[in-house]
């Protein structure tokens, strides 16, 4: 897998000391396989503690932001090419993951987000089962992990921004937001 | 040591991290830097078997993706073997060969922050540095051969398959019969069984197994040795030539469970940029302190690499 370090990322552009606000834990082997644990995605926990893409269905579950995913090479490095193992790094294999809780009180810019629809200030988000974030349009029901706030870091070569959704000065778009959890109990 | 002199060492001690001097905090650094490498080099049992290279920046290569230290490592290129010529047509096949690389990533170890009131560190009667060597130190040593055995574990799919997974060879067995002169043997010959046949000279055991090995008698070991083992320990005593390193992290290498690897040329690279650093802050009437490494290794070949479960049937 190509890492993408530069391309798939997220970050708390304001909310306070991350440190104690953090979880470290491994990544779901499965999940990481597949691509779905880039920096950037939504991730919960299961029941064996692992980071998983989206809540598994179950809305309940504390939503976290990947800060060290797949894309990081000290948390994750294969070793394989073209389906052959090559080399098996140690320590490599996903253990040692970061994400932000989103009851951290942050903001945060996400590339790992659909960038399809317009987003507004205030509008509900809540993430698919990849872990991307998308627009929550049963905000009632739905697993809601944030709201759009306004885009950050902005080149000032080009012009002010226009809402949530926009390109920041590494040349990527993102989508700008507040965490929020509010939980489901069915 | 008495406890006037410990007393006066902690005291010391917290003087030197609680002072505004940065060169006495810098004799407090080095106070608890100096003895902590030592204990890493007794602890980390995996050192032992790919003994930890020191890197500099100069040798890190940077990468296309991503900005984190990395080192590229060359492989032995492989190569046909011979053919038969029969005389007067001089054309061989002809092979254009490639080395291989693999990369080693660097990543940071660190232990919790620990944090103490100045005044209650005062009361400790027990070496303040040694206590630290204890509680940080050994937890990176621990983790570094969690980490280690988990590799080896990924290489040689266990549990799973239980073969190599460069080669598809077996290189993971359960040895019926306990631990006895046959077994063993019976276990070091499947050591010979990949295609690589490079001689294991070190085999990693945890303690309870070790007892078991000290149960073999004179009619096994064939001499007074059997004796000595039984007043003296077993000692730096070797196995087919093969080094014995007893654990005593039962947690990693399970009782029963006998690791043996060749020479570390024949396996990876284990490279540390930072060796445990202490790290030592003071604010206000609050010491907080923290060790770290920075280091990475990586396993490219796994024919030096065996596995065994020594089952009682």
């Amino acid at each position: 897998m190509a890492m993408q370090q530069y391309l798939n990322f997220c970050e708390p552009i304001r909310g306070g000391v991350a440190g104690p606000l953090l979880k470290i834990r491994p990544l779901n082997a499965t999940d990481a396989a597949a691509g779905k644990l880039v920096a950037g995605r939504v991730v919960t926990l299961n029941n064996n503690g692992e980071f998983v893409a989206g809540n598994g269905n179950d809305k309940k579950r504390m939503p976290l932001f990947l800060i060290m995913g797949t894309n990081t090479p000290s948390v994750w490095s294969s070793g394989v090419a073209g389906g052959i193992t090559r080399w098996v790094p140690v320590g490599h294999i996903g253990h040692g993951a970061v994400a932000l809780v989103a009851t951290g009180g942050y903001e945060i810019q996400t590339t790992e987000f659909d960038a399809t629809p317009t987003y507004n200030p205030n509008d509900p988000l809540t993430s698919d089962a990849n872990g991307r974030i998308v627009r929550a349009t049963t905000p009632a029901t739905d697993w809601v992990v944030g709201v759009c706030s306004w885009h950050e870091n902005v080149e000032n070569i080009q012009g002010p921004a226009t809402g949530p959704k926009g390109t920041n000065a590494h040349g990527v778009q993102t989508l700008t937001f507040w965490s929020v959890f509010r939980p489901i109990y069915s | 040591m008495p406890f006037d002199e410990t007393r006066a060492l902690n005291q010391n001690f917290v003087a030197a991290i609680t002072s505004q001097d940065p060169g006495l905090v810098k004799y407090a650094q080095e106070e608890t830097n100096n003895f902590i490498r030592t204990r890493l080099r007794e602890d980390a049992v995996c050192r032992r078997i790919l003994p930890a290279e020191p890197v500099t920046p100069e040798d890190y290569v940077p990468q296309l993706e991503d900005d984190e230290p990395a080192i590229l490592v060359e492989m032995e290129p492989r190569s046909p073997g011979a053919v038969v010529m029969g005389l007067g047509r001089l054309s061989p096949p002809a092979m254009v060969f490639h080395t291989r690389r693999f990369p080693v990533r660097l990543r940071v170890l660190q232990s919790s922050r620990l944090r103490k009131h100045i005044h209650q560190l005062e009361t400790y009667r027990a070496d303040i540095r040694t206590l630290l060597a204890e509680m940080l130190v050994k937890d990176l040593g621990y983790l570094e051969d969690v980490e280690f055995f988990r590799t080896v574990n990924t290489t040689l799919n266990y549990p799973g398959t239980r073969r190599n997974i460069f080669t598809n060879v077996q290189q993971s067995w359960d040895i019926t019969g306990g631990i006895s002169r046959v077994t063993l043997a019976d276990a070091h010959k499947r050591t010979m069984y990949p295609q690589g046949r490079i001689p294991v000279n070190k085999a990693v055991t945890n303690i309870t197994t070790l007892a078991e090995l000290q149960k073999l008698e004179r009619m096994e070991v064939g001499d007074d040795r059997a004796a000595d083992i039984f007043f003296e320990g077993w000692g730096d005593r070797t196995i087919f030539g093969i080094d014995i390193i007893a654990t005593i992290k039962r947690e990693i290498v399970p009782d029963d469970h006998m690791y043996m690897f060749g020479d570390s040329n024949f396996i990876g690279k284990y490279y540390v940029r930072t060796e445990p650093t202490m790290y030592i802050k003071t604010e206000d009437l609050e010491v907080e302190f923290y060790c770290y490494e920075i280091l990475g290794g990586a396993i490219a070949w796994a024919d030096a690499v065996h596995h065994f479960v020594f089952v009682t049937a």
